[in-house]
């Protein structure tokens, strides 16, 4: 309410002002309905067997994410979608520290079936706010599981695989 | 063609339920709509839903004869 206010140009009346949050209403309940439709699309994909079927489902299923991105963006315009919340450097670090050790238990588990893992090949080391790399809470330096052989898609195409 | 599941028939009952449900609510507030882009977008989806609302019933339509 006090943002619409501060955002009401010269000349807007209480009436206007009352219109917009009518129509802030209207917007979330679209973007609401939205949303459901998209889970209800996916799990019709998933569920359908007949290959026509599916095809058409899976395809306004994209229509309807890209309607959802644009909804959002006349609700964020109009200032009737606040951003969420961010995320501070050491939740990120701490998330990637977390699933960098769950990483190399995958990379183990992979490596015993005698494939090579390609685990971390898609990020740089990951490094404290100085630019050390990170340090494991076992208080062993992060070390990468194997040695990266260059880019996914370059290993990719070593192995003759296109996308 | 193949007859459709009773798993598909019930998912295209609610899609098509959704898609006319947004089709009525960015109809109903295209009207007092006064800012182009809100208009726009209202005008656009009021369209597009009734378009896939369509779509959904040629899913079903084409699929009728091949029910037992």
């Amino acid at each position: 309410m006090q943002q619409t206010m501060n955002r009401m140009p010269y000349g807007m009346d209480f009436r206007d002002t009352a219109t917009q949050m009518e129509m802030k209403d209207r917007f979330h309940a679209i973007i609401i309905s939205l949303k459901h439709n998209i889970r209800e699309y996916a799990t019709a994909v998933t569920e359908a067997s007949c290959p026509m079927v599916r095809q058409t489902l899976q395809r306004l299923l994209y229509e309807t994410i890209a309607e959802q991105a644009e909804c959002y963006q006349v609700m964020s315009r109009q200032g009737w979608y606040p951003p969420g919340a961010t995320a501070s450097r050491d939740d990120v670090m701490r998330s990637i520290q977390n699933n960098q050790q769950a990483a190399q238990e995958m990379a183990q588990t992979v490596a015993k079936s005698g494939i090579r893992s390609t685990v971390g090949t898609m990020y740089a080391p990951v490094t404290d706010r100085y630019g050390y790399e990170a340090v494991h809470a076992n208080g062993m330096q992060h070390q990468h599981a194997y040695q990266p052989q260059g880019s996914y898609a370059m290993q990719r195409n070593m192995r003759g695989e296109t996308s | 063609m193949q007859a459709l599941t009773t798993k598909e028939l019930n998912y295209l009952d609610d899609l098509l339920g959704g898609e006319a449900l947004l089709a009525k609510t960015c109809a109903i507030a295209l009207p007092t709509a006064t800012q182009q882009d809100v208009h726009q977008f209202l005008h656009h989806a009021v369209a597009e839903h009734q378009r896939r609302h369509d779509e959904l019933m040629h899913v079903l339509t084409s699929h009728q004869n091949a029910a037992h």
